[in-house]
């Protein structure tokens, strides 16, 4: 399918930290999970995406167009929910309708209402009294209602209830129903980008470690457990981590590579990233 | 365009209700001074008072914006850079007309002479323009935290140069003809550090992160 993000090489250097060569591409209809330890480069990447920050190198092509920081029209189909909602604290939602429907041309007033009723967003209390959930459900409300093609969501779903996030994450799966719409979603609750991503792109200290389809992450990988001379039969080639304990030995390996009979469970994204970002250290 | 100026006006309904009831104030004092002995100079400080309100509610909203950190927000809009920056000195020269209409029926209620009050709010107008094109690039470099004592300072150094000014101005015998050649090249000299304000302004929010 016709990719709708593409970066390549992108690279962005700070003092002490450099976000290092990073490519992925996100195809139209899927739901992209980002993940990574704090300070992996997640948000810098978005905000790279955005123009909020100037790359160093690289490229990154939106709906194909590598110049749509430019005239920014691209802008207009995309939805954008940062960690902070960046609105004033003495708006309320009818105000932020009465803006944001005279910057967007297709800001549709009686969709950010429903959205706001859905998700229970009070339309004329100010900003400043909402609790933090309910601000981000107005951002969630304001990303949806000009009827974007892309929601560029950093850190969306942090910071509320497991009900609400459920309810975010069902309007998100209601979004990707439509095949052109696609959803690239930086999170840290990785049971939520499992429940709902198509792709899961992997940061690490900078570095893009992968950006693969869940399913075949899911399939590929296993934990190993056993002990040291077990763990010796298995090609090293294709073993991503391995973490030793007082009781054996644990490795993420390619379940290909797991000799026959040997003890293994399946691999979460949660252990995918953990085996990845830790288990090579130990 | 149209939407950041209603976000800014929105946000600062409540400041520019407080500054309406400050003019009304001053208006008062400035009609009562009037009357009294020496009245002319006391309507002026007034109307000066009331532009330099006008040039610093740009300021007001810069810090409100930082606040909620919405130049992130915006330049995740269909925005470009250049309408933010544009839009800083819309609402900077919308403020500053105001102000010089308000300074207009304030003036002709003290019972000021139009031919003495057109150009006095003439030279206001100028001043405000030229504190804005001083402060908004100041604010868009060094954000609305540390520009605040910048603009403290621009805003005494051209009081003070304006009094000064003025003064001159003031002095008895300068012909009509003398004073509005003094305005007119003003009001170029004005118009080109406007220019260079932009400039400078959009250059500077070009390269901004956030």
């Amino acid at each position: 399918m016709e990719p709708v993000l593409e970066l390549t090489d992108v690279t962005k250097r700070f003092k002490g930290f450099t976000l290092d060569r990073v490519s992925f591409t996100l195809p139209a209809g899927c739901i992209m999970g980002f993940i990574g330890e704090n300070g992996a480069g997640k948000s810098t990447t978005i905000k790279l995406v955005l123009g909020l920050l100037h790359k160093d190198a690289g490229s990154v092509r939106l709906f194909g167009r590598e110049d749509y920081l430019t005239d920014k029209r691209a802008f207009e189909e995309i939805g954008v929910v940062l960690d902070e909602t960046g609105l004033h604290d003495s708006l309320t939602p009818r105000d932020v309708n009465a803006v944001l429907s005279r910057i967007y041309g297709a800001w549709n007033p009686d969709r950010f209402f429903s959205l706001c009723a859905k998700l229970g967003v009070p339309e004329k209390k100010r900003i400043k009294e909402l609790s933090g959930g309910t601000k981000r459900k107005l951002s969630i409300a304001a990303a949806l209602a000009h009827d974007p093609k892309l929601l560029l969501l950093d850190e969306a779903t942090s910071g509320l209830d497991p009900v609400v996030r459920d309810e975010l994450l069902d309007l998100f799966l209601e979004f990707i129903q439509d095949e052109t719409h696609s959803i690239l979603l930086s999170s840290h609750i990785l049971s939520d980008l499992e429940k709902a991503c198509d792709y899961i792109a992997f940061l690490h200290q900078g570095k893009l470690v992968f950006a693969q389809r869940k399913d075949l992450l899911l399939e590929t990988y296993a934990v190993f457990k056993g002990g040291e001379a077990e763990l010796s039969k298995i090609d090293p080639a294709r073993v991503r981590g391995v973490r030793r304990n007082q009781f054996g030995v644990e490795a993420l390996a390619e379940r290909a590579a797991l000799p026959r009979g040997t003890v293994m469970d399946n691999a979460t994204i949660e252990d995918i990233m953990l085996f990845y970002a830790r288990g090579q250290q130990q | 365009m149209k939407g950041l100026l209603i976000k800014d006006l929105i946000c600062l309904k409540g400041t520019i209700k407080i500054y309406i009831a400050m003019i009304l104030v001053f208006m008062v004092l400035g009609l009562v001074i009037a009357s009294g002995d020496g009245g002319e100079e006391g309507i002026w400080t007034v109307l000066g008072m009331i532009s330099i309100l006008a040039a610093i509610l740009p300021f007001t909203s810069a810090i409100l914006d930082e606040q909620a950190h919405w130049d992130k927000r915006a330049l995740t809009l269909p925005l470009r850079r250049s309408t933010v920056v544009y839009s800083k000195y819309l609402l900077g020269g919308i403020l500053i007309l105001g102000a010089a209409v308000a300074n207009l029926c304030i003036g002709l209620a003290a019972g000021t002479e139009l031919r003495e009050l057109l150009p006095g709010i003439w030279a206001l107008v100028l001043f405000s323009l030229l504190m804005l094109s001083l402060i908004i690039p100041l604010l868009l470099r060094f954000g609305a935290e540390k520009g605040r004592f910048l603009m403290i300072f621009i805003a005494a150094l051209l009081s003070g140069l304006f009094v000064t000014v003025g003064s001159r101005i003031g002095i008895p015998g300068i012909s009509q003809a003398s004073l509005m050649r003094m305005l007119l090249l003003g009001s170029l000299a004005v118009a080109a550090i406007v220019l260079i304000s932009v400039s400078i302004s959009l250059r500077v929010y070009e390269k901004k992160e956030f």
